[in-house]
């Protein structure tokens, strides 16, 4: 009980601090927040109850006035704006990240996160956040579509770094990966 | 921790917190179902006069506001490229007048106000179940281990430097993660010591 509520704090301090890093440039052009890394992170590492917790912990912070967001905004006008689906759907893809974790013990780590990764951190993540811009900016599908497109190189980047991470945090410390006990 | 709030004894810091938020989320209602470009640009007004009315929120306010400028901007443009010049007026005007009230309601209360707020509306869970002393001790958990982390980061980052490293890099996140996997090990198990989680 006690470690479980610890881990969840200490995750969704880790997806604020992802979010203040500055920004990192991988491939040239592509800039990158590592705040939807640490999202991923939850679910392939504290699977899907826990990392969801924590993901919604994180963002009760942010409601209530602390400015962990990446670029440090927060506040409740965050939750107001058509880019809110990214925030509504960070539960989810966590949620849904872990559970592909879960279900899936027969591959190797490294890789399972990763396709955990991509399924509930990019997938998941922008079937929520499209639509939900689409109606909150009241325009097309496809016009939604081609205004998050610039993001989604980086994102399928991350999870290969969430991959990479998984498997360097099973292999040193295996009793911390709650999402293959 | 730093909250985004501005310190102060304005009216709207004495407003109770629980009214503020009413009041925000029946405006918000509203907002949903007027459609009119003027309506929505004196309420707009309405709400820089609410900013002006407190000292360094219009500032501040305007910080807050400027990545939505941009998303503003880019949702006027698609608009206009299909000619609906009022179509997308009234969205982006709704827009600022629902994002403008919400950080006003941020800027103008205190941190730890927001949070008794939160575990009142939680409470009634608390029957089904929810462990709320849990979720308070969380909050209070995070708050307390961000900026640890952050101080974490910049000596990971001097470390990486001092040996030839240049700038932030993706691999300074796993010794992140494994050193904090270990602290909060240690600070479970010292929940445990003195009597865990009720």
């Amino acid at each position: 009980m006690e470690r479980n509520v610890v881990y969840i704090a200490v995750f969704a301090a880790l997806i604020a601090v992802l979010g203040l890093l500055p920004k990192f440039t991988l491939i040239s052009g592509i800039p990158i927040t590592a705040q939807s890394l640490g999202i991923m992170l939850c679910g392939t590492i504290l699977g899907a109850k826990r990392g969801a917790l924590a993901v919604l912990l994180f963002l009760a912070l942010v409601a209530l006035g602390l400015p962990l967001l990446a670029g440090g905004r927060g506040g409740l006008g965050v939750f107001t704006t058509p880019w809110a689906g990214f925030l509504f759907g960070f539960p989810v893809a966590a949620f849904v990240a872990g559970l592909v974790m879960e279900y899936t013990q027969n591959l190797t780590v490294g890789i399972l996160a990763t396709i955990s990764a991509i399924i509930g951190g990019v997938v998941v993540l922008y079937a929520i956040a499209i639509p939900y811009y689409m109606v909150g900016a009241n325009i097309s599908l496809w016009e939604a579509t081609l205004t998050m497109a610039p993001f989604m190189p980086g994102d399928l980047i991350k999870t290969v770094l969430a991959g990479l991470i998984t498997r360097g945090l099973y292999e040193s410390r295996p009793n911390a990966v709650l999402s293959r006990m | 921790m730093l909250s985004i709030s501005l310190p102060g004894q304005s009216w709207a810091h004495g407003m109770r917190v629980g009214i503020k938020m009413g009041f925000l989320a029946l405006t918000s209602i509203v907002l949903f179902w007027v459609n009119a470009w003027l309506a929505l640009l004196v309420t707009l007004l309405g709400v820089v006069a609410l900013y002006t009315s407190v000292e360094g929120a219009v500032r501040k306010g305007l910080w807050l506001m400027k990545p939505m400028l941009w998303i503003v901007g880019i949702i006027w443009v698609f608009h206009a490229f299909r000619g609906e010049y009022l179509a997308g007026s009234v969205v982006c005007l709704r827009l600022l007048v629902l994002v403008g009230l919400a950080n006003f309601v941020t800027l103008t209360s205190r941190l730890t106000d927001m949070i008794d707020l939160f575990l009142w509306l939680l409470s009634p869970l608390e029957k089904a179940g929810l462990r709320t002393g849990a979720i308070g001790l969380a909050l209070g958990l995070v708050m307390r281990f961000t900026p640890v982390l952050i101080e974490r980061v910049g000596q990971l980052t001097q470390s990486w430097r001092a040996r030839g490293g240049k700038g932030a890099s993706w691999r300074l996140i796993l010794p992140l993660f494994i050193t904090v996997i270990d602290d909060a090990d240690r600070v479970a198990e010292a929940l445990r010591a003195r009597g865990g989680i009720q």
